[in-house]
């Protein structure tokens, strides 16, 4: 019964994602694609932060990273199809980046507010100097990103033309990239980061290395927002420095929190929730939506403290309680392995 | 606000009653006549939240008024005119969802907006694509070449060419330039620069340009304060010239400074108060224009908006694009992209700040006028009107 | 003599530089440190106080009289936000996130519809130039800075001579043992939060002639007080006076000789180079 019970939400909310672009139009269909690339974008920071227990204050860093190297490369490279190249490189740089930021402060046991900080900096500085860069298109940005298309090298290339192949594309993407987050979290890897984030002291009484382990994730969540920044950029063809910007990090802060941290699904809940609460109250209130959006956000704070998908996980398995030993992400009977 | 919101669902029911209308009468009449009695719909696009809302709300507001005139007067070749208006709040990625539902939702045929040049390249990218006409109101740096936008805000050769001589005839020789960090001023300090040493004066100093949002420009006004130079021509943004020219003002730098600049305006000067006084500005507009167009602008739009104190350039270009969209659209006599196209350069418009039109290039000709602040309340007082000047436009973005 | 006059006027940059900086950030530091609360609404308090100059120049009264009341009326407000959101959520910082940034969207509306988007001004209270021995400075920068002196001094005192000092830096080292005490740190941290924002809300005031104001304008000053304060150190007023110190003159003294912008990168490069080797502040408790 319980089995039917798990799968039940899934079932639902596969159908309603499958079918969502057969009823409403190509403007919406197109709103829920960004809706999922910024999904994508909440599914990294919900690793690092509801999984490793750090937050980072400038998530946007990475999303601009990899949205700007697919850009400039479609600028720049004209002599082969730079694609796979951009996605690469989108996903490349930012762990480079993270890896280096992650030995940095993490062997240097400065973490917690500290890291968030540096994070926020980080940012920071991204932003001012792609700001003044001319060759980075300063303030302007960067025009001409392609739209979705996949090369088959030497045979031809399969353009997703319409909003709804796209939708569909990014449909699967974002249940690949779940997947994976889901993957990690489950695996032996995943169980220490919990056992850190729950009390990093004595995990390291346990013989783990805590540093080089939070180092992982890290590398592993830039890597996933310099993916959705590259996805953005195809999406929207332009390119602009508010991606990396202060705002832009604290949205999708937002987008967790509302979603439910460490959740993993909250994460895509709370992207689409808020971008679509966003366009359609501004529809009505041209000018007040603003007013509406920080009062929902206050609102949320008392009343979904888990975020809406904790929430509702908590009201959904309180109508009958799971047996022991079951619910949660986290299946903790597994024994971890210890991790050089 | 409620005003607004009243109208534009107004607007949209008025639309729907029209399409109604129309829907009925399809029966008897040729399919020509058929589709002609479709309102044109106008996408308005502008930032009525974040950082450039000072400059948008009174753009929605200059639209709308534009909105009322041509309809008044019958529509467009007998069509009504229907504005859908959407904010950008302020950011490019904003734009281009909002551009994507104007176009694909609501099926605008001209999308009317944009403020900073990145939201014009975010909206421009869009609209490209999906072949929609784009007007452009604010000044910005040149250089735009895309087909299917065209600008009505001016560029660099309108506000600079006519100003230089005059500051060098009638304020002094040298100069100090300082602006904002991107485009638009250091394309603009360009020309200044070139202006100057063409006509033997001297730029005193290599240019100096601040990143968004420095709250403190003492450097600069001590450097500038050492230099001595006749002449502080201002290319800053926004709040950040506000603060500058605040700063530049308690220093007591104005005594032996004359303050020139192309980026400050009603707004600017609003929130200046007595640290204003004696800045000359070059705009394409001014609210003071003595002129009895400007007159009957001005009265219309104080009518239709009684709260609203102060018209700038940028929301006078607004209301010229809305005006000169619709008379493409009336010449084209289609909403075909290629049609419209070839039906905006040559159309005339007579604008509050005098008669301008849309050159060959995609920019229109536009007025050079110099204003100084007069007084603690920003009023900005003309001082000389070149007259048109055609636009120069040199494609690089 | 020239040079001379430039090191000194730019001195006395950097030292207004690091006047307005600790102004900014005195309330930041104290809500943070007494209460561990991260206010993103600190901003709008800031400007909050601004507006209530711009507001009593309306109104027709005195600048002074508006720089007087800013602290008074943002104190206020903040203690209603403290009663009405903040104190439902200590101990849970992602909560408070979340909470105070929803308050900075609305107060920051509430700006718009109450005193338009247009910039504002008001009359400038204090407009002229100090003069020693031909050295000219202006004299409303002489006063911020006297006035920042001013605002250190009395938070030293309240918190190191006051009995009222005593409960908070109890508070601060443990609030439990302090409640056991019979400390009613309700109403402590109640105070703390309305202290601070007056403090912010004074800033704002004092500032007002030499910024613009906007509804919009309150962010920037969040994120240099947030910078100031974790520079220097949580948990101690002197950390605020070596943060404002650090990033004040750094960045004048690095502005006079490149570009602003390289300039900001490279203070924002010195930030993390000094968080990751003294991450506890330059200045110890």
């Amino acid at each position: 019964m319980s089995r039917v019970r798990e799968v039940l939400p899934l079932v639902v909310g596969a159908a309603v994602a499958l079918g969502v672009p057969l009823v409403v139009g190509d403007y919406y269909t197109e709103l829920l694609s960004q809706a999922l690339i910024f999904g994508i974008f909440a599914l990294s920071l919900d690793l690092m932060w509801g999984y490793a227990g750090v937050l980072n204050f400038g998530q946007a860093a990475y999303f601009g990273l990899g949205g700007y190297l697919v850009a400039l490369l479609a600028r720049e490279v004209h002599a082969f199809d730079p694609t796979y190249l951009g996605y690469t490189l989108a996903v490349l740089a930012p762990s480079v980046l993270a890896g280096g930021l992650g030995y940095f402060l993490f062997y240097s046991r400065v973490t917690g507010v500290y890291f968030t900080i540096i994070t926020l900096v980080v940012t920071m500085i991204f932003q001012l100097v792609v700001s003044d860069w001319y060759w980075l298109g300063g303030m302007n940005g960067i025009l001409g990103a392609p739209s979705f298309a996949l090369p088959i090298p030497f045979l031809f290339v399969y353009e997703f033309d319409t909003e709804r192949k796209v939708y569909y594309m990014l449909l699967a993407v974002s249940v690949a990239c779940w997947l994976l987050c889901r993957y990690v979290v489950r695996s032996p890897f995943g169980l220490v980061m919990s056992a850190i984030k729950d009390n990093e002291e004595r995990a390291e009484f346990f013989g783990y290395d805590s540093a080089y382990l939070k180092t992982i994730m890290f590398t592993i969540s830039a890597a996933l927002a310099g993916f959705s920044g590259a996805l953005y950029a195809h999406f929207s063809g332009f390119v602009s420095p508010p991606l990396f910007g202060l705002i832009f990090s604290t949205d999708v802060i937002i987008w967790v929190a509302v979603g439910g941290r460490g959740t993993l699904i909250g994460a895509f809940v709370g992207a689409v929730v808020v971008n679509l609460l966003k366009a359609f109250i501004s529809d009505f209130l041209e000018v007040l939506w603003l007013l509406v959006i920080g009062a929902f956000f206050i609102a949320t704070v008392f009343f979904f403290p888990d975020g809406i998908v904790g929430t509702l996980r908590r009201a959904y398995w309180r109508l009958a309680p799971a047996p022991a030993g079951r619910g949660g992400p986290v299946d903790r009977r597994k024994v971890p392995e210890a991790v050089e | 606000m409620a005003k607004a919101i009243e109208r534009r669902q107004a607007l949209k029911y008025l639309g729907y009653g029209l399409g109604a209308a129309a829907g009925t009468s399809v029966l008897g009449f040729p399919s020509v006549l058929r589709a002609s009695k479709h309102p044109v719909k106008m996408g308005i696009l502008t930032s009525l939240t974040g950082v450039h809302a000072i400059f948008g709300e009174t753009m929605l507001r200059c639209a709308q008024f534009a909105h009322k005139e041509i309809n008044d007067k019958g529509g467009i070749a007998g069509r009504k005119l229907e504005l859908v208006i959407e904010d950008d709040e302020s950011d490019p990625k904003v734009g281009i969802e909002k551009a994507r539902k104007l176009i694909k939702r609501e099926k605008v045929e001209v999308i009317v907006g944009a403020i900073s040049s990145a939201m014009r390249n975010a909206v421009g990218t869009v609209t490209t694509k999906e072949k929609t006409v784009f007007v452009y109101p604010t000044y910005y740096e040149g250089g735009y070449c895309h087909e299917g936008v065209f600008v009505t805000g001016a560029i660099p050769n309108q506000q600079i060419e006519p100003f230089v001589p005059w500051i060098m005839e009638n304020v002094g020789k040298t100069f100090y330039i300082a602006g904002s960090d991107y485009i638009w001023p250091k394309e603009t300090a360009k020309v200044v620069r070139a202006l100057v040493e063409k006509q033997g004066g001297q730029v005193v100093a290599p240019e100096e340009y601040f990143p968004w949002n420095t709250g403190d420009f003492s450097s600069l006004v001590n450097r500038v304060a050492r230099a001595k130079p006749a002449v502080m021509y201002s290319l800053l943004i926004g709040s950040d010239s506000v603060t500058f020219l605040k700063q530049f003002h308690n220093f007591g730098l104005k005594k032996t400074t004359r303050v020139c600049t192309s980026g400050v305006a009603e707004k600017e000067a609003a929130g200046l108060g007595e640290a204003g006084v004696g800045i000359v500005s070059s705009q394409s507009y001014f609210m003071t224009l003595d002129t009895p167009r400007n007159k009957e602008f001005l009265d219309g739009f104080r009518r239709m908006f009684p709260t609203e104190k102060v018209v700038d350039s940028i929301a006078e270009g607004m209301y010229n694009g809305v005006h000169v969209g619709a008379l493409a659209v009336a010449k084209a006599g289609t909403s075909d992209w290629n049609a419209l196209n070839k039906a905006f350069p040559g159309v005339r418009f007579n604008a509050p700040q005098g008669e301008i039109w849309m050159a060959d290039n995609r920019h229109a000709a536009l007025n050079s006028i110099i204003a100084e602040c007069v007084n603690d309340k920003g009023e900005l007082r003309i001082i000389k009107n070149f007259g048109v000047t055609p636009p120069k436009v040199t494609c690089f973005q | 003599m020239f040079e001379l006059e430039a090191i000194l006027t730019q001195f006395l940059n950097g030292a207004t530089l690091v006047s307005v900086l600790i102004l900014i950030s005195m309330g930041l530091a104290i809500i943070f440190g007494v209460i561990g609360v991260i206010n993103l609404a600190h901003g709008e308090f800031f400007i909050l106080g601004s507006y209530t100059v711009i507001a009593a120049d309306a109104l027709g009264l005195n600048a002074w009289v508006g720089i007087a009341l800013a602290p008074v009326v943002v104190g206020v407000f903040g203690g209603l936000v403290e009663r009405g959101i903040i104190r439902f959520l200590y101990a849970r910082p992602l909560e408070t996130l979340l909470a105070t940034w929803g308050l900075s969207i609305v107060i920051r509306q509430l700006i718009r519809i109450v005193f338009g988007v247009s910039y504002r001004a008001s009359p400038h209270p204090l407009l002229g130039d100090l003069t020693v021995f031909g050295f000219s400075y202006p004299i409303y920068r002489v006063f911020l800075m006297t006035a920042s002196l001013a605002v250190i001094l009395v938070a030293f005192y309240i918190f190191y001579r006051t009995d009222f000092g005593v409960k908070i830096r109890a508070i601060t080292q443990d609030v439990e043992m302090a409640s056991a005490l019979a400390i009613n740190t309700s109403r402590m941290y109640l105070y703390t939060f309305a202290f601070g924002s007056a403090l912010a809300g004074l800033a704002g005031a004092l500032m007002t002639p030499e910024i613009t104001v906007s509804p919009e304008a309150g962010l920037s000053f969040l994120a240099r007080a947030f910078f100031v304060v974790i520079l220097g150190g949580i948990g101690h007023l002197a950390g605020v006076l070596g943060g404002a110190l650090v990033v004040g003159e750094l960045e004048t003294f690095l502005s006079y000789l490149i570009s602003a912008t390289t300039a900001q990168a490279l203070v924002l490069v010195v930030a993390i180079i000094i968080i990751r080797y003294r991450p506890q502040g330059l200045f110890r408790g």
